[in-house]
Order: C-alpha cells, then structure tokens, then sequence
C-alpha cells in the first residue's frame, strides 16, 4: 500500500535544519517486495516474516527519567518516554533487567548489551559474546540480501553492538548515504558481470588459502591448531557468504522513492537520527534484511545540534546535579523521540498479513549502560516495541541479590529469539524465557 | 599478579582439571602459613577473602595451588604479613625458604600439565600495515585499507598475544580487499609514466569577496587578488580551505611538492580588549597544511580522511615561502587553515565590529528576525540604512589572522619509473606479458612468508595465475589475484613458530621474525634474513649484535610507540576522549598525539642512551613541543617541534607520573579517580594488579554536588570490609596523582560544582600499605624509587609478554632472576634490559 514517509514531529523546539528536511522527506513507497511475495503465495499470512531491530546507546538514560515509578499497565509515562505516551499500547518497558555480574566493566561493559557477556571473559561460553541479534540472523540465512545490518549514528569503536560468533565486533556502517546505497542503489548491468567475476575469482583465492592452511596445520603444534581452526572456519563462512551474495548480484535492488538529502552525512546529530530510522523502516519493509542493529553514540563535538554548555559525556556524569540533567534531558528525548518516529511509521504500515510493520518487528530500545552517573551497568533501560507481544505495560522483576532473585536480561532475548523462530531456551546467562511477556 | 608467572598459569591449571602429579609440597609451607597467615585468614577471619584452613588440611589439592600462587605473590612483593602492631614477621630467611619450595613446587606441577609455548599468533593490524609496508614498498597508511578492521583483541594491552587473538569471516574479507587495494597502489602495469605538472593557486581560489563579515568562516580576498586573509579555524575545522580548483581532486597519485606563501597578520598590533576579542594569541599564528582523502572528508562534521601534512608557525607580518612534500593519492585535496585559531571567526569579530567598528556592523535578516520575535521595533529604513553602509568589515578589521598569498602544488614528483614499489615486486618491466610468472610469485611468496620457499610449495598459486589467464582474465588481472592470494594466505598473517614438540626452541629464520616483530613491529629486513640463513643467528654474540643493530634502526620506534601502548595502556588514549567544552586544549592544541609522542619519545631516549629505568619514575626532563609545554606551564618552549627539556624546579612532574598521556589515559576524560590511577601504578610499574572487584559491588557514583570529595567517598568505601582490603592497597597509590586533572593539567582543587564558589582543595596524602605516609607526588615518587627492583621485575616482564606474545612462564623464572641481576650489575640500563630480553632463553623459546 502507498505510505507516507514523514519525518518525525520532535520536540517542539525548532531546529533550522527541521523545516528543511520537511520538504524533502515526504516519499511515496512503490510496492514493497513482501507484498509481491505475499500475492504470489497460497497463504499470504505464513509469507511474513518476523523482523528485529535493536537499538543501543552508549551513555544509557538517567534512570529517574526512564522508568516509571508505577507498575503494571496504567503506569504514569515517564518524561523521557513523552513523545511515545500514543503508542503505549505497543510497547512494554521492563525494569530491573541486567547481566548480572557478567556485563559490568563501566563504558567498557556496554558492549555486553546484547550477549550479556563482555569480550574479554567469552573463553568460557560455546559461542564467546555473540549477540542474540547475530543468532537471529544466522537463523534468516540466504533469504534476504543482507542477513543483518549494523548501523550506528555515530562512532565508537570500543563499544560495538553486535558481535559475531567468532568473538569479533561486527563494524557498523555510519553513513545513512553508504546505507541508503547499500539497499537501494542499483548496479549497472556492465558492473553485475565484474561483480560476479571477482567473487569467482574470491573463492578460487580461498581455495588457495585453504590449501596453504592445511601444509601449516600439519607443521604446527595441538594447541595451534585452534587457532588455525578459527580461520578454516572463517573461509568456510566468507565462501558461503560469497555464494549467498552472488545469488543476489542478479536480483534488483528494490525501487523506492525516497532520496535523502546531499548532505545527509554531514547533517548534525539532532536531525540525522531520524533518518536512520527512515531507512530501517524501508530495509524491513522491502525485506532486504530482517535484523538489524542501530548503535548511537556520541552527538559529535558540535553539540550535535542542541543548545548545551557541556559535553555529552561530561553531562552524564551529572552526579544528580539539576542543570547538568537538563542538558542532558534535551540529548536523551532526542534518542526516546527519534524511536516513537519509528514507531509512528511502522504502526502506519500494513503489511499482507493484516498486520502493521511494526507488528512484525520486534523493537528493542536500550542501552548497556544502566546508570552512567555511576558507571553501572546494572538495572538496564530496556524497552521493546511490537513483534506481537502482550504490550502496554512496566514489568518490574523482582531484585534481591543477597537472596538470589535477580532475572537476567538474556531471558528477553530467549523470548525475543524463539518469537523470532530460533528454537532456542537458552541464550548465554538466561535462565528461561522471560515471564510476563506474553504473546498478544 | 603479573610478577612471575600468573594469570596464564592459573588458568592453566584451572583447565588441565584435577590431574595432578605425584609432586608434593614440603611441610615447610603449610607449617609457615599456620604460623604467620591463618591468624587473619580462617574460617572467622577471612580477611581480604582469604581462608587458608582447606591448604592446612590438603596442601596439595587443586584449588590450594591458586592460594599458593597468590600467596607467593605477597610473599615476593613483601605486602604480608602487614607490619602491623601485633603481626609477627617471619625471618628473612623462613620467607626465603618458603618462596622458593612454593616456587619449586609450582613449577613441578605445571612441567607436568601445561605446554607453556606461545600459541599461533597472527600480525597485528599495524603489523600487518608495517609488513605490507616493507613488502610493497608504499605507505599503507594513505588510502588505509584497513580502517575498517576490527580492533585487535588485547591482553593486558598487548596485542600481540597469540591466546586472546580471534579471526572471522569478516576479517578474512577485509585481508582479501586490503590485499588487492595495496597492489593495486604499489603495481604499474601498462602504466605510463605520469606527467608531472604544477598547480598554481591564486588567493582567489579560497573566496572571491573583498568585503569579510561576521560569519562563522571569515575570508577576506585583497582588493588587488594579492592574499586571501582568514580569520577561523581549529585542528577539526568544520570550514576548511579548500582551493577551488582542486575540489575535484588530484589527477592522479604520487608525490607532491606544496609551496605556500603566508604571514600571521593582527597578533600582536590589533589593540582590541583582549576581553572583548577572546582570542587566545600567546602562540604565533600556525599554519596546518592538510589534504582530504576525498572532497568528502571536507564536510564540515567529519574529520575522517583528512590528513594533516606538516604545520608552519607564521611570523607576524613578514610574508614567508614554506614547503612540505606528501603522497596524495589519486582524488586528494589539498587544503589549509589556521590549525591554533579560535575556531569560528563569528563571535570575536562581532565582538570587535559592534565595539570598535559600528559603521561596519550588519544586521542580518535572521537577526532583525529575531529582534521582531523579541518584541524590538525596528524599522525596514532603519535595516536598509544599517546594511547599506559603504564600510566593509574586511576595510577595518585589524584583529589576529592568517594571510595566504599564491600556493604552488607540483606533482606527482616521479624519480624513477617504474616505481621501487614496482621494481621490487617485479622487474622494470610493466608489461605483464614479460613477466616470469613463478619466479614473480616465489620472490614475494619467500619475503612474505618470511623463510625460504620453493616454487613446489606455492605450486598451486601459481597455476591459479595461469589458469586465470587461459579463462580470459586479463594478465595484469591474473597477477595481481595470485598475488592477493598470497597476502591473505595464513603463512603470511601468521608467526608460523613450528611445532613445540618437535623443537623447543625457535628455528633461525623464526627468531629472525620474532625478533623483527618485536624491535620494529614488521617483517625482517635482508640483512637478518642473511643472518639467519648463514648461521648467524644462533650463537648468543651474533643475536646481541643484530638485536644493536635493529635497535639503533629508524624503524625501532614502533618498539617505542607499541610497547609502550600496551605497558602503560596509553592504547586508551582517544577512546573516551575529554569532552570539547570541558578541555579545549584537547582538541585545539592536538594534545592527544602530543601527549602520546611525549612519552615514546621518553621510551626511546632511553632505550637510544642506555639511560637508566629509573629515569621513567623521576626523569628531571622530557620531550616537549609548544603545545604540551603550555599545558605543563612550562616556559620558553616555541615551535612544534618535540625537544628535550630540562624541567624547572617549579615544574613539579617529574618521570611518568607526570606525562599527561598517563594521567588522561588513567581518568575517564570527565573526572579522575585516585582508584583507577592507583592501579595504573600497581599494573604497570609495579606489576601488581589488585584482582578485580567481587561482581555484586556497586560502583561509587561521583556526587559532583560539592559535599563530598572523591577522597571522602573512598573513605567511606573503605570503612566497608570487603571493601577495605582491596582499595587500602590502591588508593593510597592514587591519591598524589590527584593533583592532575583528566587531562594532566595541574591543579590544587577539584572543580567547584555548579557555578559559584571554589571547589575543594585536593589533600595528596596518603598512607601507603606499607604503613608509610606519602604527602605528594614526590614522595610518592620517592616510594616508588624505593620499589625499583620490582619496576625492574615489571618490566623485564612485560616485555617479554610483549616480544613473545606469552607471558613469562614459570619455567623461565630462573633465568629471569639472573637477569634482573645483569642488569641492575651494569647500572639498571634500558638498552641493556631489552637487549637481554631479546636474546634471553626465555625469548628464543617457542
């Protein structure tokens, strides 16, 4: 169906840039490929898939701001969550969710957001800290032209969201340009030929490699061989990967009119971040991946846009002083706005199944970072929108640590993991499934 | 616990399960243990988390070798038992004896569990950048192919540990892209030599208008087209001056020679209120030579891709020629700025025009627009008239700026051709048609792989080459693909060391390659190949001379600046970076790599003079530059350039403890904490970290409210039990480094919170473990000194973590000690520790 891409209604404090962007954004989608799909399908509804998206932010929230005092389903919508106060229906907030003593480590425990499991300590787990974001994806496989993407507004390469099963921090792409070319640029037909020919010629090199990496394995001593292992494996994933993508090099990108604007890249933090959203809610929607990461980090060194006296950084560290949260305020409502945006558009979207995007998608709104005033990474602000579930409440988990009662934050993202079809109870640290997160 | 063998080694043990050997400890132990150590480590006790009554009844047991470990560890460092009141202290030679059964009995048990070699290690991404450096013979650094590799994985710093390292797909696919991007740098085939041509850039190529304003980018062409003035600008510029005619980039690659004519104007004569212009002019005006990658990197958010080339002081008024030469890559664009500016020229010059030059003061249409909002009556003549005035603010403007005159670009600069990034790969010719294609792949093959190879070896790369031809690949394109096969094969991107069982200790050509990777970071060059294939790299004279040989190399500063990334974690340096408002500096006097240069240029110098160690812990000078001399207070220092300077008595730092880049890389960019300073000492000077905190503590949340100081919440923290163990031995380490702010500035008060007052003064004294009071950083330094032989220990340790990619095992403990007894013999020198680190047993060992 036709849909109307708008821009984000924000804050009411009006930023130049805004009003520009308004005359541009507004887009006129052409028929998305699920809907093709689905016509072409006996049962339309079992055409559908499930989608994820995760959002993580490098600083947290201020916690008094985030969770809402009351529990249960007619909680009083926290300050910081305002602009989402007409989709409350949609969505769940949890609170006293964490990783235990697994996760902690300051800003250098953020990255355990979605494995519950720093990089430094993986050793001891089957699949180190891979993200429950990466199990998904391996769970998509070949049938979507990106199996995951990673985003990030903003770069911070020691805090990486998603990581892969090896151990390794899966770099994001920053540019909405790169991204929006990634999806929907499409390939001269003189290029598809030189593409396909160097990915040949890519797996014949691998080949090669292979080759030299048998001689080297019976030269070595046991203990070397697991390392070299790792890299057999990394050929055997990269051939695959090279195979998946050639499928993919004579398929067309799908059309959609939407351009960004010239300088998108270059616009300041406060009016780029909706614009990473733009381009989510068109990569799920033409199913062109159905995982997706969004980390957001830093607003630059320009105040990313707003009026503030401090750094953002600095500002988080606010020791509950009055006019550090302020400014800080202004930064966060950019982040909890930017996500009702999304919520906004994938709610407006209707899907062949009778169901909205947003619906299909499971969206986790988050941080690794509980509380930043005191480095803790306790206590998480987790949120997570659609996918189907029971929403429209605050489910507060019991806490007592001297006692033993303490849910571990992986038992959302078993939930998150079996909604998606991964037949899994178990993920890292879980200790089940999450209870009292039901399906609608 | 990094003196001595630990963390590997317990591990270790940990995983070999309970398959212990017939190897029993002495009753000596146990009987030491219930003499001096029981009475505050029982079952009621339990100080520091510590019981000791399992090791009483099964002194052999599994988890009794951990306590033993840690117990060892105290002993050594002398931390227990506590002289306190009513502690007894074991004689002298007890502890000895004691130590060394625990040592002995340690040792026997892991001889008989644990293989100890260094496991397979891959190059580092610099490594792997300096190898395809000396292999291609370009500079990998312009055109980076490998910016977008993830971030090695790190042990204790040290990236070149074999065990914490992992590979992934993903990886894999960058090593295939930056392999085939680099060749395609250093390869020219059917290339004709490139012409090389001059650019001539006039004044007019940064702006065309004469009459300047109050705007954020300040440029201002002469009436007569002589210079271009411009008055903003900061090292992250968000308006670079870019010359018009090369935006669109750089026709081709290679060398370039740029010329620029340029003075510093309205420095010292504007006779403004230096409170009304707030522009910082005590440096002369600097001129930042740079080019962008692409005309991308100029947008004004991003500073990715820019490369900074060389930076000129100006001298003020007295127009002078300055010439720099760089690589630029195809597309390039050169631009420039005023590298200490102000950063938007907007603000002063407002300032300045609506106080000293009314007639040349507009109005712009926001402005009126906002004066209307605001109630402000202002009528349209009234606009007209202001904005309508003949004076431009260009005519009077007298205030600090930088004036271009005419920019000359010439390039590329092509000394031979084809290029030695060709020739060495190839030959002269550039026609691949020519070429020997197995002789070709064998070459590289053998440097790549850093030993002999025959073409049998590579016998099927090879026929990969021509079976390419035969399927229509083009040559050049056949070539460059067995090539890039090679870079990606694993006997390239990994330290092949053999097998341990087969030979204990390394092959020539295998030392030949540690030793390069640890002295320069890249592969051997032919001298140590030669030396390695002739023999003359097994007796202990030859290895002492090659190791001399690479020390007084140019290429053994990646020693300096990789060593000691990881010895003093400045690897953190940039990753929680000090926030823009809160220290300008940090930014606008580029005090980062300033900081970084500083210390490795400590690092070398004392490595270069055979200095002693103890120069690191109170070194009365250091290496300075104009920028970080201003952030020390340290006067008479002009000019980029880093020197050596003697430190006035005023100056209180003195050593590492007072480099900047220590302390910024031991805060959090925000605020400092005497915690985590006091396990910088105690990891990397003294080698004994604190083990980490228990897991359900929660972390002291700051109260910059004012009411209390970061002393008086650890004093608190301290008065909790489990606490207090732990933190009586690192805070007391932290608390005279207080006087240095996030960044290293000096200070004697914390910052005031909110905006009124004075913060509270800071109190440096502390009571270290020992029971001894420290009241500043000089007594700590004092108590450092006093510690000297365990810095010695340290270090000797964490080069060889570094140099072999494992840490000192326990089977090397001997050696070591003799070692450490070498060197304080001939005076505690640093050339002479990492020249018998290199050709110790320890480091020839697989």
């Amino acid at each position: 169906m036709p849909y109307q891409l708008l821009v984000t209604k924000m804050s009411p404090t009006s930023y130049n840039r805004r009003t520009f962007l308004r005359g541009t954004g507004g887009v006129l989608m052409s028929l998305p490929i699920l809907e093709s799909l689905a016509a072409a399908g006996d049962k339309p509804s079992d055409k559908i898939p499930m989608r994820m998206l995760c959002v993580g932010n490098n600083f947290g929230f201020v916690p008094s701001l985030f969770f809402p005092t009351g529990t249960g389903s007619d909680y009083e919508i926290p300050e910081l969550l305002g602009s989402m106060a007409s989709y409350r229906d949609q969505f769940t907030i949890f609170s006293q969710l964490d990783h235990g003593s697994e996760g902690v480590g300051g800003h250098g425990g953020v990255h355990a957001f979605l494995s519950g499991v720093l990089a430094k300590n993986s050793k001891g787990y089957a699949e180190g800290n891979v993200t429950f974001d990466q199990k998904a994806a391996a769970h998509v496989g070949p049938d979507t032209r990106y199996p995951s993407l990673q985003l990030a507004c903003g770069s911070s390469s020691g805090n990486r969201l998603s990581w892969s099963a090896s151990g390794v921090a899966i770099p994001p792409v920053e540019d909405p340009s790169k991204i929006f070319a990634m999806l929907f640029q499409k390939t001269d037909p003189a290029n598809v030929d030189i593409f396909k020919r160097t990915s040949a010629r890519r797996i014949s090199i691998l080949d090669l490699v292979k080759t030299d990496a048998d001689h080297l394995k019976r030269k070595i001593g046991r203990s070397d061989q697991e390392k070299l292992d790792q890299y057999f494996t990394s050929i055997r994933e990269l051939e695959n990967r090279l195979i998946q993508s050639q499928k993919w090099h004579d398929r067309e990108k799908p059309d959609v009119e939407y351009s960004l604007p010239d300088d998108a890249d270059d616009f300041d933090f406060v009016d780029r971040l909706p614009l990473y959203y733009d381009l989510i809610t068109l990569a799920l929607q033409t199913d062109s991946t159905r995982v997706i990461s969004l980390e957001v980090s830093g607003i630059g060194t320009n105040s990313g846009g707003l009026p503030l006296t401090k750094g953002y950084h600095q500002l988080t560290h606010h020791g509950r002083v009055e006019s550090y949260i302020k400014e800080l305020k202004l930064i966060e409502k950019v982040h909890t706005s930017a996500f009702a945006g999304f919520l906004e558009k994938a709610s407006g979207i209707e899907e062949a199944n009778g169901k909205t995007l947003l619906d299909n998608t499971m969206s986790l709104f988050g941080s690794g970072m509980g509380n930043a005033s005191s480095h803790s990474n306790k206590d998480l602000p987790l949120l997570l929108a659609g996918g189907g579930f029971k929403h429209g409440q605050h489910l507060r988990f019991k806490k007592d640590r001297s006692a033993g009662i303490e849910t571990p934050a992986c038992n959302l993202f078993v939930s998150m993991l079996q909604r998606f079809g991964v037949e899994t109870d178990k993920f890292n640290n879980s200790s089940g499934t999450l209870t009292g997160l039901d399906l609608a | 616990m990094k003196i001595g063998f630990s963390i590997l080694a317990l591990t270790g043990l940990l995983g070999c399960g309970q398959m212990f050997s017939e190897e029993r400890l002495a009753p000596l132990v146990p009987t030491f243990v219930k003499n001096y150590c029981i009475d505050c480590h029982d079952n009621d006790v339990t100080k520091g988390d510590r019981n000791f009554l399992p090791l009483l009844a099964d002194p052999n047991g599994l988890e009794q070798s951990l306590m033993l470990e840690e117990i060892l560890d105290q002993l050594d460092l002398g931390e227990m038992p506590p002289e306190k009141k009513n502690v007894t202290q074991p004689p002298d030679q007890e502890r000895r004896a004691v130590t060394a059964e625990i040592r002995r009995y340690l040792l026997a048990l892991r001889a008989s569990t644990i293989p100890d070699d260094t496991p397979l290690r891959r190059l580092t991404r610099y490594e792997y950048k300096n190898t395809i450096r000396d292999l291609l013979g370009i500079d990998p650094e312009i055109n980076d192919a490998t910016s977008e590799f993830p971030e090695d994985q790190k042990h204790d710093g040290f990236a070149t540990v074999g065990g914490s390292q992992v590979i992934s797909e993903h990886q894999l696919g960058l090593y295939l892209n930056s392999a085939r991007s680099y060749l395609d740098q250093a390869l020219v085939f059917e290339l004709e030599r490139p012409q090389t041509k001059s650019f001539k850039i006039t004044p007019s190529e940064f702006t065309t208008s004469t009459t300047g304003g109050t705007q954020v980018a300040y440029r201002a062409l002469a009436l007569d087209g002589s210079y271009v003035d411009i008055a903003h600008g900061e090292p992250a510029d968000r308006r670079p001056n870019a010359p018009k005619s090369l935006l669109a980039g750089l026709p081709s690659a290679g060398m370039y020679r740029i010329r620029v004519r340029a003075t510093g104007m309205g420095r010292l004569d504007h006779g403004y209120d230096p409170e009304i212009l707030k522009v910082d002019t005590s440096q002369p005006i600097k001129l930042g030579v740079w080019f962008a990658t692409t005309r991308k990197s100029l947008e004004k958010t991003t500073t990715r891709g820019r490369n900074l080339v060389e930076v000129f002081a100006l001298k003020d008024g007295e127009p002078d020629s300055f010439e720099t030469r760089v690589w630029m890559p195809k597309g390039a664009v050169p631009f420039f700025n005023w590298i200490n500016g102000s950063g938007a020229a907007k603000g002063p010059l407002s300032r300045v025009v609506r106080e000293y030059h009314p007639e040349a003061d507009r109005l712009s249409m926001t402005e009126v627009d906002a004066m209307r909002e605001r109630g402000e009556a202002i009528t349209d003549e009234e606009v007209e008239k202001h904005n309508n005035s003949l004076v431009t603010v260009a005519s009077v403007y007298r205030g600090p700026r930088m004036r271009l005159f005419d920019i000359e670009i010439e390039g590329p600069l092509v000394d031979t051709w084809p290029p030695a990034s060709h020739t060495s790969l190839v030959g002269t010719t550039t026609d691949a048609g020519e070429l020997d294609i197995p002789h070709s792949m064998r070459q590289l093959a053998e440097r790549a792989f850093r030993r002999p190879v025959t073409e049998r070896e590579i016998a099927h790369h090879i026929a990969f080459v021509y079976q390419a031809i035969a399927a229509g690949d083009s040559e050049v394109e056949a070539i460059k693909s067995g090539f890039s096969a090679l870079l990606s094969s694993p006997k390239f991107l990994y330290l092949d060391e053999g097998d341990p069982k087969q030979r204990a200790n390394l092959s020539p050509y295998q030392l030949a390659s540690r030793l390069s990777y640890f002295l320069w970071s890249t592969m051997p060059d032919e001298a140590l190949m030669k030396a390695a294939a002739n023999g003359k790299l097994v007796a202990y004279k030859d290895i002492i001379a090659q190791v001399e040989r690479m020390l007084d190399d140019p290429k053994a500063e990646a020693f300096s600046r990789h060593f000691t990334d990881g010895w003093l974690r400045l690897d953190k340096l940039g990753k929680m970076p000090p926030g823009p408002k809160q220290f300008p500096t940090y930014l606008k006097r580029r005090l980062e790599d300033a900081m970084r240069t500083e210390t490795q240029m400590l690092v070398s110098h004392l490595v270069r003079e055979n200095r002693p160690i103890s120069d690191f812990l109170d070194a009365d000078y250091t290496f300075i530059n104009d920028n970080l001399a201003e952030h020390y207070g340290v006067p008479g220092v002009d000019g980029e350039r880093f020197r050596k300077v003697s430190l006035p008595p005023e100056v209180r730092r003195r050593g590492l403890t007072g480099h900047a880049s220590v302390l910024t890389a031991s805060a959090n960019g925000v605020e400092t904490s005497p915690v985590l300073r006091g396990i910088w000492v105690l990891e990397s000077l003294l080698g004994t970290p604190p083990p980490p905190p228990p897991p359900d503590v929660p972390p002291i949340e700051p109260d910059t409210r004012g009411t209390l100081t970061i002393r008086d919440q650890l004093a608190k923290h301290r008065e909790v039990a489990a606490c207090a163990d732990c933190h009586n031995k690192i805070d007391p380490w932290g608390f005279a480094l207080e006087s240095y702010g996030p960044i290293g500035g000096l200070r004697t008060r914390y910052p005031k919170s909110g905006n009124r007052g004075k913060g509270p003064v800071i109190d440096l004294s502390a009571s270290l473990p020992s029971g001894k009071v420290i009241a500043d950083e000089g007594e700590l330094r004092a108590a450092l000194l006093d510690r000297k032989d365990m810095f010695l220990k340290n270090l000797l340790h964490q080069l060889l973590t570094y140099g072999t990619g494992r840490e000192p095992q326990l089977v090397d403990h001997a050696e070591l000690e003799k070692l450490e007894e070498q060197i304080k013999r001939r005076g505690y020198g640093m050339r002479d520790l990492v020249t018998l680190a290199a050709a110790s047993k320890a480091f020839r060992r697989r």
